[in-house]
């Protein structure tokens, strides 16, 4: 896999790029203007720069000797829509890979690109990798939040200073914060992981200092804490929300003094780490509401990197899933299996609250659901995820001017609306009763769906027909939605 | 959630274990205790499902189940180290483990995190300890 970075101001080229080089299993970033590309190529680690020439802060060619010059020595493929004979003149002396003009053929772009990854592959066998840069390869998503994110991330592995990891659960704060660890000047001693939601608080101050030999019932030996483990390395203090007051107050001084004495002890102990925090919490709520201590909150966030949800980067699922989908099939002994389109609006029609967490799970279960299959259906998915599509789609098509039925309600019956269209002029009887049939069946599906909470069994049961047969016209009416 | 238990048949200190465990969360366990046995379970069964122990008697088995880390996948794990040694505390800790316990102790630490983690995924399917043999 290599990371290749994609600059053009075109939001169109640049999704065609994304689409033709995601199955590739390449890691993307991309970035809009000329300063963007400086910015995280001079810090980032890559292979390959896709460079469009007219970009709106100057030239790419203006550019490309800045670009050659940093330390990972990406190769370049120049695109351009006005080739021009100095251009290309530049492009060649300053080594550029290629120098393609626009409109391009995909399958050019990638012939191009596969040749000078396989150049660049034969050109490292005898340069050692570059030391010092930022190793993104387990981080997926080309979303403008998700790479502002990773910019601050290139930011904070070339300091020491400490970070402040937020956002919901399973959005990747312990995967940012390892990536800064490996790229950091930590990452040859430890990184520490303490997990503050898993420690009962009569633990947590000894796991955290320590504690000496018979400093309390149990205590028949003495303990190094973990945050001398960290010593000259990472303490990744995962949900530091849930640190107790007590012990909140006891590693402030820690991080002022950088030393602490054990439980029982009275000897005093150094210790010099990096400190990466992270929690979903909301720690300036905390700290008005006195559950979290604001010096506390002040000195760890020096630096603070707050990671998107992922409904705000649904331009990510795709390739988080297509990275996901084949590493859960390696893990499960399976061929890696396909999905088709349908599989992948109902995945990006979905909020995720859990995240790229809930993302993994659920595509997992869909794996297993059917082990044999070569393709994985939005069927195999768990069930509210199917509901949620199906009930999204029926939204769509019924539109904000149609009010959404109440089942609820204490009213017993459920009434649809006739377009006007179909009653102004007057529309063929056959056509309006094919209008109502179709709409009645909608209704009638939402509500069975909802009934039996998204259980396909039970609701072919209740509605007496075939498993096959209810997927089918579940499927029927999503693509007319679609449509 | 479940709790999986990876042990040596031969380590004395399964046995503490499963009966500490039992006293906290019931039904008692059955126990996986192999390598084998443990990634044929991880391998069919959804990942991040079950919270595994790793009762350790040898640093061998902290290395291979290092070489093996990726098929642990997204699963949560405790580690439980025979002794107070630093540089098996190191290898352990490589692991990430989301606490690192000694057997020398009454295993009540490992209860109480353990409580802590399950009611964090609560509400889920009903909690047990079950396990099978290896080989
Ligand atoms: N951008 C991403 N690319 C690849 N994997 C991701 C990404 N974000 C999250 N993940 C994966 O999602 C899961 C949850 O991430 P984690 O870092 O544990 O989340 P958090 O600490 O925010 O709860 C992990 O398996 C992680 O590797």
């Amino acid at each position: 896999m290599a990371n290749i970075l994609i600059v053009d101001d075109d939001p169109l080229i640049r999704t065609l790029l994304i689409d033709s080089l995601t199955p590739l299993d390449h890691s993307l970033m991309v970035a809009e203007t000329l300063s963007e590309c400086l910015s995280v190529i001079s810090t980032g680690k890559f292979d390959l720069v896709l460079l469009d020439v007219n970009l709106p802060d100057g030239s790419g060619l203006d550019a490309l000797p800045d670009i050659r010059r940093v330390v990972s020595d990406p190769e370049v493929i120049i695109i351009t829509g006005e080739g021009d004979a100095a251009g290309a003149k530049m492009a060649i002396e300053h080594e550029a890979w290629d120098y393609i003009l626009k409109p391009f053929s995909l399958e050019k772009i990638i012939l191009s690109v596969g040749r000078a990854l396989e150049f660049r592959a034969s050109k490292q066998i005898f340069t050692p990798a570059p030391d010092s840069v930022f190793d993104r390869s387990n981080i997926i998503g080309t979303s403008p939040k998700l790479t502002a994110c990773l910019y601050q991330a290139v930011q904070c592995a070339g300091s020491d200073a400490d970070v402040l990891i937020t956002g919901p659960t399973g959005t990747g704060k312990e995967l940012f914060a390892s990536a800064i660890h490996q790229s950091s000047r930590q990452k040859k001693h430890n990184f520490i992981v303490v997990d503050c939601a898993a420690l009962p608080e009569q633990l947590v101050e000894s796991v955290l200092f320590g504690n000496v030999k018979g400093a309390y019932t149990g205590a028949d030996a003495p303990r190094e804490g973990l945050v001398k483990k960290a010593d000259n390395g990472t303490l990744f203090l995962d949900e530091i929300g849930e640190l107790p007051l007590s012990i909140q107050k006891k590693f402030l001084r820690v991080l002022q003094e950088r030393k602490f004495k054990p439980v029982g002890g009275t000897d005093e102990i150094r210790s010099n780490f990096r400190l990466i925090s992270a929690t979903n919490r909301d720690l300036h709520q905390m700290a008005e509401d006195n559950e979290f201590r604001r010096d506390l909150l002040f000195r760890i966030r020096t630096i603070h990197i707050q990671l998107p949800s992922l409904k705000e980067c649904r331009e990510d699922i795709k390739p988080l899933s297509l990275h996901y989908i084949h590493s859960l099939c390696t893990h499960h002994g399976l061929e890696t299996k396909g999905f088709g389109p349908e599989f992948l609006d109902a995945l990006e029609s979905y909020d995720w609250p859990g995240n790229t967490r809930e993302l993994i799970r659920s595509l997992e279960q869909a794996i297993l659901a059917n082990v044999d299959s070569s393709m994985i259906y939005p069927n195999f998915l768990p069930p509210h995820i199917r509901l949620h599509q199906i009930q999204s789609s029926l939204k769509i098509k019924t539109g904000s001017s149609i009010p959404a039925p109440d089942f609820n309600s204490a009213d017993t019956g459920v009434t649809i609306s006739l377009p006007r269209e179909l009653l102004d002029p007057i529309a063929p009887l056959k056509q309006v009763k094919i209008y109502a049939a179709g709409e009645t069946e909608k209704l009638y599906l939402s509500r069975l769906m909802t009934v039996s909470n998204g259980d396909m069994e039970k609701a072919s049961a209740l509605a007496g027909i075939s498993k096959s047969r209810l997927y089918s016209l579940l499927k029927t009416c999503r693509t007319d939605v679609n449509e | 959630m479940d709790i999986i238990i990876y042990s040596q048949p031969d380590n004395p200190q399964k046995d503490i274990l499963l009966k500490t465990l039992s006293e906290f969360i019931k039904p008692v366990p059955v126990m996986v205790f192999d390598f084998d046995g443990l990634f044929c379970q991880l391998r069919s069964r959804v990942s991040g499902s079950a919270i595994i122990i790793l009762l350790i008697s040898h640093e061998e088995e902290l290395e291979q189940l290092m070489e093996d880390r990726s098929r642990l996948f997204n699963t949560k794990c405790i580690v439980v180290l025979p002794e107070n040694g630093d540089d098996l505390a190191m290898k352990g800790l490589a692991l990430h483990p989301r606490y690192l316990g000694y057997a020398d102790s009454d295993f009540s630490d490992i209860c109480q995190v353990l409580e802590k983690m399950m009611n964090k995924h609560r509400p889920s399917h009903k909690t047990g300890i079950w396990g099978f043999c290896g080989r």
